[in-house]
């Protein structure tokens, strides 16, 4: 009987985990929307085969789609192949799609469709061939996070909401997320100025390239080194611009942080409450994927 | 425990049979496994053994006296090191076809030696046990009379016979052994030579010759053989009676046609007349001829027949995937601990040249993939190291014609490593390849390089014995390698046409 009863109430306290979960995905995420993809891309099962034969057709498709909150504008593709072994009518174009709002559920996909053909692989016996598909595209992380202000926090009176470092795991549609802040309420004259501490964070497998270099990627040119791993980021608190140490982050290691504070100060007056917290992450994103095609011989 | 001496006990006699059968079945392991002979390292491996038994079976008093450890335990030992190199060193020689009982007793003679040497010397010494040794040295050599002489008479002399005649199989035996040697020291001195070189740096001479995998050819087996090569009817003639020895070659080539040329000779000096007769033969796919070779009048004794094949014109492809990647990427990469081959879905097999099957292994390298390209540098300077090597037992003529086709954006400025002067290589295009490759070359992607007949007469003299390792100095294009992509792989390709001489040999005596 207990034996049902502790069943019945794990159950229970999984559904009310679930509830509570769902209703303050907020803190989990810092945005409207969750992920941790800019675009999506891949390509398609059949298409190339993984086997074809010497001199035959070799149709590629690849599928995009932007997965993430931010539109896509002039982001350059490439289809890098081996022209010994495959030719194939275009390799590079520009490429533009819409992300996800609140009004599209669902961001821009599109399919990239590319006639290619297998050369003669002579006598041998077959050759292993590599094909690869690169994206570069500039992408904007919008995170808005409900962080709570306290303008008085020596009060013993009842609060709205308390200061707690916050931690976001779920990302905010985009390859760069905001994964954890740390805010301070520092007392000054008859107020508090807030601080923040903001670590950013490279959430997928690509590379990140200044958004006015990140073409370059794709159609193999040098990127400067200053030009790497550099994010443009601006943070505001309901609509006031922070001021922080830095406007550029560097992702050389994958993450990096941000210091920002309010200029003025907040009075003591005005209570606890909630306001939203903005970071705007402005970059360039580039990802390579690759394929192994077999092409036999027909001997 | 005599002087108050530690004796060695039964636990470090066991840790030596343990250790020994690890590294010997290891051993048996890649040989039976067919990868390249281990004989260079492990040589080593059972020496150090040697030290090891010493110091585990032998205690200190044995240990310091000279006499007893040369005179028992150093002679045991060498035998029972000898005995895995002897299996080794058989590889060379035609005892592949020897009975499973022969080749089971080789292998287990090995261990049982450990055994041996674990039980006298290991723990309680007992005059007794010396008999195990004794017996087990007995059995082997009945064993090896009862089935050794027989096999190789059988393998010899393609004849069962009811009796052992030990005088005629170990002339046999002798004959081999005496013709192989020289290919079992050649590589030993090739090993040898080549740690020599890893070891002093000198690493434009050190490219592995080996480091190349032979293409499948979807199982075709291409290449010219000489199986069954036999006396007909059987190895011992009489006196007067003509004698006669039959052949089968076969033959597949890769796509060109090749010629070949038959002659037969007793004891190198005596021409023996061909059946069918034909001044050579063409094989253009699949060939298949039986050839009989007949001797009218040879003296009384044991003769060697050799039957040499001269094959023209045989052809060897090979070809290496390189993998450039711009420096700043692979810089940036390498920084954030990224293996760049991980990043891109490659293994590093996939950089390893694939060479056709025949006598000729032709491998090359082109640096530790991806190799860094800076953009910004017009021309960026890299070295393709080619390796040539004779893995067939035969001999390499002479090398007619050897291209290189390079991928759009590399070009060929020179050569070392060959002592040619003058010009060794020129610039060609795709219509100067052998015409079957022709249509595999495009002018637009390719740049075709051809290396000229003073530079391939240095070749040969080079190769007889040991690998030639020579490198093409390039320049590489790097906005053009890349041509607009975070990174390119293409392929180096080489086409080598050669003439080689094949050799079987069998043996027959001439009685009265």
């Amino acid at each position: 009987m207990s034996r049902i009863f502790s069943s019945k109430k794990s159950v229970f306290l999984t559904i009310l985990f679930l509830f509570v979960l769902s209703c303050t995905s907020d803190i989990f995420s810092g945005s409207e929307f969750t992920g941790s993809k800019g675009l999506n891309f891949y390509f398609d099962n059949n298409a190339p085969p993984a086997y074809v034969y010497e001199e035959s057709a070799v149709p590629i498709r690849i599928f995009v789609e932007n997965t993430g909150a931010s539109n896509v504008v002039n982001g350059v593709y490439s289809l890098g192949i081996e022209e010994q072994y495959i030719k194939v009518d275009k390799k590079t174009d520009t490429i533009n799609l819409k992300g996800k709002s609140l009004e599209r559920p669902y961001g821009d996909q599109t399919q990239i469709i590319v006639e290619g053909k297998a050369k003669s692989v002579g006598s041998q016996e077959g050759i292993n061939s590599v094909l690869s598909f690169s994206l570069c595209y500039p992408y904007e992380t919008k995170a808005n996070i409900i962080t709570c202000i306290d303008s008085n926090p020596s009060s013993k009176e009842k609060k709205v909401c308390t200061v707690n470092p916050q931690s976001f795991s779920a990302g905010q549609a985009a390859p760069i997320g905001v994964t954890n802040i740390v805010p301070r309420m520092i007392i000054e004259k008859n107020g508090v100025r807030p601080q923040y501490i903001i670590t950013i964070k490279n959430l997928d497998k690509g590379e990140i390239i200044s958004s006015d270099y990140v073409n370059y990627f794709c159609t193999g040119k040098s990127i400067p080194t200053e030009q790497q791993n550099v994010i443009d980021v601006e943070v505001s608190l309901s609509d006031e611009k922070l001021v922080c140490n830095k406007n550029k982050l560097n992702l050389k290691d994958g993450s990096d942080e941000l210091f920002c504070e309010l200029q003025r100060i907040i009075p003591s007056v005005e209570g606890s409450y909630n306001s939203p917290l903005t970071v705007k992450l402005s970059y360039g994103y580039a990802q390579t994927i690759t394929k192994k095609i077999r092409i036999e011989s027909k001997n | 425990m005599a002087n108050g001496t530690r004796h060695t006990g039964r636990g470090s006699a066991w840790l030596f049979i343990l250790i020994w059968l690890v590294i010997f079945l290891f051993d048996i392991r890649i040989r039976i496994r067919g990868g390249i002979p281990l004989h260079f390292p492990f040589l080593f491996v059972y020496l150090l053994l040697i030290f090891l038994a010493r110091v585990l079976l032998l205690d200190e008093s044995e240990r310091h006296s000279s006499s007893h450890y040369i005179r028992e335990f150093g002679i045991i030992s060498l035998i029972s090191f000898i005995a895995p190199m002897a299996n080794s060193l058989f590889q060379y020689l035609p005892f592949n076809e020897l009975t499973v009982a022969f080749v089971a007793l080789i292998i287990a003679f090995s261990p049982a030696w450990a055994i041996y040497l674990g039980i006298v010397f290991g723990g309680e010494r007992s005059r007794y046990t010396r008999w195990i040794g004794f017996v087990l040295f007995l059995f082997w050599i009945v064993a090896t009379s009862l089935f050794f002489f027989n096999d190789i008479q059988a393998i010899g002399f393609n004849a069962i016979y009811p009796g052992v005649y030990p005088p005629l199989a170990m002339e046999y035996v002798w004959d081999v052994m005496v013709d192989n040697a020289g290919d079992a020291w050649n590589f030993v001195g090739d090993q040898f030579t080549f740690m020599w070189d890893v070891f002093w740096g000198r690493i434009e001479y050190a490219i592995d010759p080996h480091k190349a995998k032979v293409d499948e050819m979807n199982k075709r087996k291409v290449g010219v053989f000489v199986e069954e090569l036999k006396p007909i009817p059987t190895s011992i003639f009489t006196e007067g009676m003509p004698v006669s020895i039959e052949g089968r070659i076969k033959a597949d080539v890769v796509d060109n046609e090749v010629t070949l040329k038959i002659d037969c000779k007793a004891d190198d000096k005596i021409d023996g007349e061909l059946y069918p007769l034909k001044e050579s033969w063409k094989v253009v796919r699949l060939f298949d001829e039986r050839i009989d070779c007949n001797f009218p009048n040879l003296e009384l004794g044991s003769h060697k027949i050799k039957l040499n094949v001269n094959i023209e014109n045989f052809k060897t492809l090979s070809y290496l995937r390189g993998f450039f990647l711009n420096q700043n990427t692979l810089f940036e990469l390498r920084r954030q601990g990224k293996d760049p081959l991980k990043v891109y879905n490659f293994f590093s097999s996939d950089f390893i040249a694939v060479y056709t099957p025949g006598p000729l292994r032709v491998s090359m390298d082109i640096g530790s993939p991806p190799v860094g390209l800076d953009a910004d540098e017009s021309r960026v300077s890299l070295k393709l190291d080619v390796g040539l090597t004779n893995i067939w037992s035969g001999q390499l003529k002479t090398i007619k014609e050897m291209f290189f086709v390079m991928p759009k954006g590399f070009t060929v400025t020179g050569i070392s490593g060959l002592q040619g002067e003058g010009r060794i290589i020129k610039k060609v295009t795709c219509l100067d390849l052998p015409q079957e490759d022709r249509n595999l070359c495009d002018d637009s992607l390719e740049k075709v390089y051809e290396i000229t007949g003073e530079g391939l007469g240095v070749l040969p003299e080079n190769l007889e014995g040991k690998p030639v390792v020579f490198s093409l100095r390039v320049e590489g294009d790097a906005e053009e390698i890349l041509k607009d992509q975070p990174y390119t792989t293409n392929f180096f390709k080489t086409t080598t046409i050669y003439d080689y001489e094949l050799s079987e040999k069998t043996q027959v005596v001439v009685k009265k």
